[in-house]
C-alpha cells in the first residue's frame, strides 16, 4: 500500500508541476508576444486544456494520500466516544470512502471504454478522452484500495 | 416524501454524519447522492457522482486554488517571516507591548503573500514567540496576539477563503479580494489597539531590555521582497495583466525565485509541492462534496422552502442575517474554516440573496465570522497551531489570551454589518 501511495504522490506532484509550469510559462509567453508586437509567439497551444487536466491529475491522484493522512472532519464528539465505538465509526467512514471510490471508478472506467468506441477527443488538443477518463478511473480505484485498507486497519480516514 | 422533505432530511442526516466524525466531503457526497437518487432516480444520481468528481477536478476556474496554495507554501519556506518580524519590530521599538504589536504587523504583512491563516499563525509563532518570552512577555499576551494575528491571512488578499467563496458563488475573484482588503486592514488596526490595551494589564516584565532593532532603512529593505511580491501579483491582477489563475501562477513563480535566492533547498521545494498537493486534495474532496450536495439542494428546492418559511415567520432581513452570523459563530468553534465555507454557503447564499443582501458583502461577513471561529475556544484551529509551534505554552493560556481578540472580532463584525460600505467601497471604485 505504501508503494501505491508513493506512486500516487509522484503522479500528483507531476500534475502540480505541470500545472504551475504551463500557467507561469504561458504568462511569460504572452508578455513576450505583446512586447514583440505579436512577432514572437512562445505561448503553449491548448494551455487552458493542459492546465485543466493537470489539475485533474493532481487532485484525483492526491485523493488516496488525503484519505490516508486524514480528511477534514469534526472531531468534537468522536473524541469523547468509547474507543471501540470510535474505531467502528472510523472503519465505517473508511468504507464510505472506499464505496465512493469504487462507484466512481466503475463509472469512469465504463465511460472510458465507451469513449474508446466513440473516439472522443478533447476540444483543443484533440487528446483521446479515454486516456483522461481512464486515468481518473484508475485514481479512484487507488482511492478504493486505500479506503478498504483503512477499514481493515481500523485507521482514521 | 416530498422533495422538500427529502432535502430537509438530507441536511439533518448530514449534521448527524458530521457529528459522528464522517469526513466533511464524504458526508456531503453520501447525502447528496442518496438524496438526489431518492428524488430523481439512481441512474441520474450515478451520473452526478461521476461528473461531480471528474468535472470538479478538471474545472479550469479551480486551477488557481493549488497555485495560490503553492505561493503561500513557498513563501513560508523562504524565511521571510523573520525579516518581517525584525522590520516590524523597528517600527514599534519602545512601545509598551511593542513586540506583540510587531507580531501582528508581521502577520498582516505575511498574510499579503501567504493567503493561509494556519501558515501565518504557525510561521509567525515560531519566529516571534521565543523572542517575546525572552523579553518577559506574558504568555497569554504573546500567544493571543500571534493566534489572532494569524487570522489576518484569511481576510487580507490573496485569501483562500475569499477565493473559494468567489468560486462557489460565481463571483469575481478579483472583486472578492478587493472587498476583503479594508475589512482586513480594519482587523489589523483593531488588533493593534487590542494588543496595546492588553499590554497595560499583562505588562511585559522586561520590555526595557528590547535590543536595538536597527535602522529604518534596513526595516524598509526587509519589507521590500513581500511588498514587491504582493505588488506584482495584485497589481497584475487589477491592472488587467493577468487572469486570477495567472496571478496565482505568477505569484508562485515569483515566490519560487525569491525562495531560491534565499537559499531554498531541493527538499524544501519538494516539501512545498507535497504540502500544496495534500492541502489541495483535502479542499477538493469538499469541493466535490459541495458540487454533489448542491444538486440535492437544487432538486429539493429547499432554499425556496426555507425562504418561504422565513417570509411566513415574518423575519426581517436583519434577523435572518443575525441568525446566520450566530450560527456561523457557534459552528466556527467546532469546524475547520474552509470546510465551513464550502458546506454552509450553498445553503445560506440563496436565502441571503433572496433577502436582498449584497453577495460580495455576505462573502466578507461569512469569512470574517469564520475567521473569528479560528480563534474561538474550545477548538479554534489557530489555538492548536500556536500551541504546536511553541512547546512551553499551555492551551489554557492561549484560550485566555485570545478572548480579547474574539471580542475585537465581534466588534469588527458589528461595524461591517452596520456599515457595508467598508467592504463594498473598493469593489465599487475599482471592481
Amino acid at each position: 500500500m505504501k508503494r501505491l501511495l508513493s506512486l500516487c504522490d509522484a503522479v500528483a506532484l507531476t500534475g502540480l508541476g505541470t500545472l504551475f509550469a504551463v500557467v507561469a510559462f504561458n504568462v511569460l509567453g504572452r508578455a513576450l508576444f505583446d512586447a514583440t508586437g505579436h512577432a514572437v509567439n512562445l505561448m503553449i497551444p491548448g494551455a487552458i486544456e493542459i492546465s485543466r487536466y493537470a489539475l485533474m491529475v493532481t487532485v484525483l491522484a492526491s485523493l488516496p494520500r488525503a484519505a490516508e493522512a486524514g480528511m477534514v472532519r469534526v472531531d468534537l464528539l468522536i473524541d469523547h466516544l468509547p474507543p471501540g465505538l470510535a474505531t467502528l465509526l472510523d472503519r465505517l467512514w473508511a468504507l464510505a470512502i472506499a464505496a465512493f471510490g469504487a462507484a466512481t471508478a466503475w463509472l469512469l472506467i465504463s465511460e472510458a471504454l465507451l469513449q474508446i468506441t466513440r473516439g472522443d477527443a478533447t476540444q483543443d488538443l484533440e487528446l483521446p478522452m479515454w486516456l483522461l477518463t481512464g486515468f481518473a478511473g484508475l485514481a479512484m480505484s487507488a482511492l478504493t484500495l486505500v479506503g478498504l485498507w483503512l477499514a481493515l486497519r481500523g485507521a482514521r480516514g | 416524501m416530498s422533495s422538500q422533505e427529502t432535502g430537509f432530511l438530507g441536511i439533518a442526516v448530514l449534521l448527524v454524519l458530521l457529528a459522528l466524525g464522517c469526513p466533511v466531503g464524504i458526508a456531503m457526497i453520501l447525502v447528496g447522492f442518496a438524496g438526489f437518487a431518492a428524488i430523481i432516480g439512481i441512474a441520474p444520481a450515478l451520473n452526478i457522482l461521476q461528473s461531480g468528481a471528474f468535472e470538479t477536478a478538471s474545472n479550469y476556474s479551480f486551477t488557481l486554488v493549488p497555485l495560490f496554495l503553492l505561493m503561500g507554501s513557498l513563501v513560508s519556506r523562504a524565511g521571510l517571516s523573520r525579516d518581517l518580524f525584525l522590520a516590524a519590530r523597528r517600527f514599534t521599538y519602545g512601545w509598551n507591548g511593542g513586540l506583540a504589536v510587531a507580531g501582528v504587523i508581521a502577520s498582516a504583512a505575511f498574510s499579503t503573500v501567504s493567503g493561509s491563516s494556519l501558515a501565518t499563525a504557525s510561521t509567525m509563532t515560531r519566529v516571534a514567540y521565543p523572542e517575546m518570552r525572552a523579553q518577559g512577555y506574558d504568555p497569554r499576551l504573546a500567544a493571543g496576539s500571534l493566534a489572532a494575528g494569524g487570522t489576518l491571512g484569511i481576510m487580507i488578499p490573496p485569501s483562500i477563503a475569499l477565493l473559494l467563496y468567489a468560486l462557489i458563488t460565481e463571483q469575481s475573484v478579483g472583486t472578492m479580494f478587493l472587498a476583503g482588503f479594508l475589512p482586513g486592514l480594519l482587523a489589523f488596526a483593531l488588533y493593534v489597539v487590542c494588543v496595546t490595551i492588553m499590554a497595560r494589564f499583562w505588562r511585559p516584565s522586561a520590555a526595557h531590555m528590547d535590543t536595538d532593532p536597527g535602522s529604518l532603512g534596513l526595516a524598509f529593505r526587509r519589507f521590500l521582497p513581500v511588498a514587491i511580491l504582493f505588488g506584482m501579483v495584485m497589481g497584475g491582477l487589477y491592472g488587467g495583466l493577468f487572469t486570477p489563475t495567472e496571478a496565482g501562477g505568477v505569484g508562485a513563480a515569483l515566490a519560487l525565485i525569491l525562495a531560491i535566492f534565499r537559499g531554498l533547498r531541493w527538499p524544501d521545494l519538494v516539501g512545498a509541492l507535497t504540502e500544496t498537493v495534500r492541502v489541495s486534495a483535502t479542499i477538493f474532496v469538499i469541493l466535490i462534496g459541495a458540487e454533489i450536495f448542491g444538486f440535492l439542494l437544487s432538486v429539493s428546492q429547499i432554499s425556496f422552502s426555507m425562504a418561504d418559511m422565513i417570509r411566513e415567520a415574518g423575519w426581517a432581513p436583519w434577523q435572518l442575517m443575525l441568525g446566520v452570523v450566530v450560527f456561523y459563530l457557534v459552528l466556527g468553534c467546532f469546524m475547520e474554516s474552509l470546510a465551513m465555507i464550502l458546506l454552509t454557503v450553498p445553503i445560506f447564499y440563496p436565502l441571503v440573496i433572496d433577502a436582498g443582501f449584497d453577495p460580495i458583502w455576505f462573502g466578507v461577513i461569512a469569512v470574517v465570522t469564520v475567521e473569528t471561529g479560528l480563534i474561538s475556544p474550545p477548538v479554534g484551529m489557530n489555538l492548536f497551531v500556536v500551541r504546536g509551534a511553541a512547546d512551553d505554552l499551555e492551551l489554557k493560556d492561549i484560550m485566555i489570551g485570545v478572548l480579547p481578540f474574539v471580542l475585537t472580532d465581534i466588534i469588527r463584525l458589528a461595524i461591517l454589518m452596520a456599515f457595508p460600505a467598508v467592504a463594498l467601497t473598493l469593489p465599487r471604485l475599482l471592481g
